[in-house]
């Protein structure tokens, strides 16, 4: 079975296509959402999602979330004592996504489609092939976030002709894409993106504010001292954000040194606070349509997707930019899972979507390093040449003649990057290959550089020279940040040794994890009452009867719900 | 191989159809199994899209290959032998301009008097009510050509999205030639003004790159950068960092090395170059004084004036003390011919 998976910056989907529609899978919670969150529990088994979310607060230490936003790199998350990659923790939480549809399809899930965002770079996307592998998915292709949220909307108009232009604002990253739609064909025209800024930037403004202001007043302890005051904060500030979408204004209140420090914000405040991070969304809107060669007005529709799209100031900006009202019919959270849902069913060919065609970019310049040599003879080196221009149409193939530069060369040096600067220091190292030319003056041997790039983002090297014929080839795999082949192999025998938390237990975790959360949060007398109830909880779950545990969960549950108003998903 | 038979249809320029013909051709085959094939069909898709604009062909095609050269030679061939074909019954033959690509058209000339030429700003109906008295301050400061605060009003308004997401053409070139002619703007604010609204010689120009406009923005980048430069390699200290420093008045004596002095001279050239933009930043008294001091001075190499001047000063000498002895000679001459005459008298 291939499904389609939107692994996000804070929460996670996982959906199929079947009979003809889109379905998403409801987690052992009966959530749609999963948060991206994982983390080892008192027993030392790994949690991952709302229960692991949960434990962020009370446990900071042995539990991580947003990972996403270091895919690509080396830098380790420390749960308890191991350092884990940003794949491997994404791999447990496409295990749970896995394990979840598994029960529900009745069926074993090997192939996925994964969204990314638009702009993650080469080593990112081979990140989160990785993941996927790590989960034990055959991952079938990589689909960009903004391609799936209008493939969601582009199925739903296939009558006439529509240009699409999807603004994708999510947790983490923030994409934009154009989507022409005619005759069932549906033709990404151009992408681009900032896969540094999302959602957790303006909850970073937030807390940045608070530290500022209530610094100043008394001393506030360091991350590193007291993890699970940040933790506390974070979620606070989170809360804010998202009250602020609706109300006028709203409050922080976290405990520290059996005090409450209660911070107040407008709405007006908030605005003013995240306007440099608004005007950060305004260059990738234009350099999509500067590409794409469609004006704004000539756009049928404007979507907006992902769950910081809800913001009042961000929406607003939008319509004054393109001077009209975006559309949003389709819940902004699910719109990535559902596009990814359909972009499986394609992959499997289902019949009832026999006439959808989808035509997918290149989303970065990807070329060269070349030196030029101008009239005075002053060697100018460093210089990026383009090879296959972004928001090229996929598969694609494309050739540029080198020749070298100094006499009685014997050799030539191919390095790819991937980038827009002029000079290729700015941009991003591919890898290279060195490839041996027959001796002669400069300029008589000329070489041809081929670069082939296909729909699953593999790039393809080929140089020949032009005179005796010998070739080289270069795929690009391993660059800094990513596994080679082995060290996945390596990493996945890791991670079968850990205990993943049975499914069956999740809803018991949840709870306790949010009772656990909540007696952090609180002071004096609602705190000794959860500890009562969660000791009676506790107690039901020794006994091991199935009923009596589901019966002791609900009233916990509700209780719980009693003092918590700052619950969501 | 034509694109028509490509896209499986007669040559034709209706859109809709090359469309339809596209789709259909593309929803028979596996752009995963056969990338060679939709390669093909791709290009000859934004050909025939092309053919029909008259325009450039879309980026997706930009840089043909060489086989694809020869496709594109040959439909566009094929299409001017159909408009002279088709000529007496079409009433419009499709435009063949398809060869544009290859040797691209000059641009087009620029207006004859910028000034005159710019219009107010679009305050249309979709500017919010809080909007307004920003472009209404921008337009004024724009006036008055007060570019420091008309850059910085044109910021808040970008960042508030008061400005439509494409700039009006006529406003970015006047914001940009306010911003130009004002030295007294920060040479950082006037680089990322100027990166904001899209000059760059490299991608898309939102301009006629040979306006005179443009090229006074891309001489000032031009300085800016190399002032730029030119604080950095100061900052960076060491020996290099002596010429800087220099130029820059921080090294208040001069030096009379002769690495650093040629570096000086170099950098002195430069500095000519640019000198109408960067002019205020400079004490120009102190650049006259360097000037005379190292332009002239390190013409010959330093060593060969000292051995000159040397060779100057031996023979000045050589001269004086001929002088000398010649003087001296004379009179002893003069001596001996008294004494020989008051001998001959005594006898």
């Amino acid at each position: 079975m291939l499904v389609g998976i939107d692994l996000g910056t804070t929460n996670s989907l996982i959906g199929f296509w079947r009979d003809g529609a889109v379905t998403l899978v409801p987690n052992s919670l009966g959530h749609l959402l999963t948060p991206s969150a994982v983390g080892f529990g008192d027993d030392g088994e790994v949690l991952v999602g709302l229960a692991a979310r949960e434990r962020l607060v009370s446990h900071p230490t042995m539990t991580a979330a947003f990972f996403k936003r270091y895919m690509g790199t080396n830098r380790l998350h420390f749960l308890g004592d191991r350092g884990y990659r940003p794949e491997e923790l994404s791999a447990l939480v496409l295990g749970s996504l896995k394990a979840d549809a598994e029960a529900i399809l009745g069926e074993a899930v090997e192939e996925a489609v994964i969204t990314v965002p638009a702009y993650f770079n080469d080593a990112q996307r081979k990140a989160t092939r990785a993941a996927g592998e790590l989960a034990g998915l055959k991952v079938n292709r990589l689909l960009t976030e903004p391609t799936a949220a209008a493939l969601a909307y582009g199925l739903e108009t296939t009558e006439g002709e529509s240009t699409i232009l999807v603004v994708d604002l999510g947790g983490g990253t923030f994409d934009v894409s154009v989507l022409q739609c005619f005759e069932g064909v549906m033709e990404v025209r151009a992408c681009a993106g900032d896969s540094w800024l999302g959602g957790e930037d303006f909850v970073d403004a937030l807390i940045g504010e608070f530290v500022a202001e209530i610094g100043g007043r008394r001393t506030l302890p360091s991350l590193e001292a007291n993890p699970v005051f940040h933790g506390a904060l974070r979620r606070q500030a989170e809360i804010m954000k998202r009250r602020l979408s609706e109300a006028d204004t709203a409050s922080i209140e976290v405990s520290h040194d059996d005090a409450m420090l209660q911070w107040t914000r407008t709405r007006e405040q908030f605005e003013r606070l995240a306007e440099p991070i608004l005007a950060r969304l305004r260059a990738p809107i234009e350099r999509a349509l500067r590409d794409s060669r469609i004006a704004p007005q000539d756009l049928t529709q404007i979507v907006l997707a992902g769950g910081a799209s809800r913001m009042p100031m961000f929406r607003r900006l939008i319509s004054r930019l393109f001077q009209r009202l975006p559309v949003q019919s389709i819940n902004p959270d699910e719109v990535v899972a559902r596009g990814a849902a359909v972009r499986a069913g394609l992959a499997m060919r289902d019949r009832t979507l026999e006439e959808v065609v989808l035509t997918d970019v290149a989303p970065f310049t990807l070329g060269i390093e070349v030196a030029h040599r101008d009239e005075n003879g002053h060697v100018a080196d460093g210089v990026f040449l383009p090879v296959i221009e972004r928001n090229t149409v996929i598969p694609t193939s494309r050739m540029r003649t080198v020749r070298p530069i100094e006499d009685n060369q014997t050799e030539l040096r191919i390095t790819v990057y991937q980038g827009e600067s002029r000079f290729v220091r700015d941009n991003i190292r591919l890898g290279d290959f060195v490839i041996a030319i027959p001796r002669g003056p400069s300029g008589k041997e000329s070489v041809d550089v081929r670069f082939t790039y296909d729909t699953s983002g593999l790039l393809e090297v080929e140089a020949r020279v032009q005179s005796n014929r010998h070739r080289c080839t270069l795929v690009i795999e391993g660059n800094s940040g990513v596994l080679t082949a082995a060290q996945i192999k390596a990493r996945l025998a890791e991670l079968g040794k850990l205990k993943v938390h049975p499914r069956d237990q999740a809803e018991n975790q949840a709870v306790i994890a949010r009772a656990k959360r909540l007696y952090e949060e609180r002071l004096g007398a609602t705190r000794h009452a959860i500890d009562e109830w969660l000791a009676r909880f506790v107690t039901a779950l020794e006994t091991q009867d199935e009923a009596e545990i589901a019966a002791a969960r609900e009233r916990l549950d509700g209780k719980l719900d009693s003092i918590d108003d700052q619950f969501f998903l | 191989m034509q694109i028509w038979q490509v896209l499986g249809i007669g040559p034709t320029g209706d859109r809709q159809a090359i469309r339809r013909a596209y789709a259909r051709c593309l929803k028979h085959l596996d752009p995963d199994q056969d990338p060679e094939a939709f390669q093909r069909l791709r290009f000859a898709y934004e050909a025939a899209l092309a053919a029909t604009q008259g325009d450039t062909l879309p980026r997706g095609a930009a840089e043909p290959s060489r086989a694809e050269e020869t496709l594109f030679l040959d439909a566009a061939r094929t299409l001017q032998a159909l408009s002279r074909q088709d000529d007496a019954s079409a009433p419009t033959p499709p435009r063949v301009r398809i060869h544009v690509r290859l040797r691209p058209a000059p641009p087009p000339t620029p207006p004859p008097r910028l000034r005159s030429a710019l219009a107010p700003i679009d305050m249309g109906t979709h500017v919010a009510a809080e909007g307004r008295p920003i472009l209404a301050a921008l337009e004024r400061a724009l006036d008055e050509e007060d570019s420091v605060e008309a850059v910085r009003l044109f910021q808040t308004a970008m960042a508030r999205g008061f400005l439509p997401v494409e700039l009006d053409r006529t406003f970015v070139l006047r914001l940009s030639s306010v911003a130009v002619e004002d030295i007294e703007l920060p040479g950082a604010a006037f680089c990322a003004l100027i990166k904001h609204l899209g000059w760059t010689t490299a991608l898309d120009p939102p301009a006629e790159p040979q306006s005179e406009v443009a090229r006074k923005i891309f001489a000032r980048l031009a300085a800016e950068e190399w002032y730029a430069a030119l604080a950095a390699a100061a900052d960076a200290g060491g020996p290099r960092a002596i010429a800087p420093r220099v130029l820059l008045g921080r090294a208040r004596r001069f030096y009379h090395d002769p690495a650093a002095g040629r570096e000086i001279s170099k950098r002195m050239r430069e500095y000519d170059r640019h000198h109408r933009w960067l002019a205020a930043r400079f004490d120009l008294e102190r650049m006259n004084q360097l000037y005379r001091a190292y332009a002239e001075e390190f013409r010959l190499p330093r060593r060969l004036v000292r051995l000159l001047r040397w060779l100057v000063r031996l023979l000045r000498w050589l001269v004086r003390m001929l002088h000398w002895l010649g003087r001296l000679v004379f009179w002893l001459m003069l001596l001996g011919i008294v004494h020989a005459i008051a001998q001959l008298w005594i006898r």
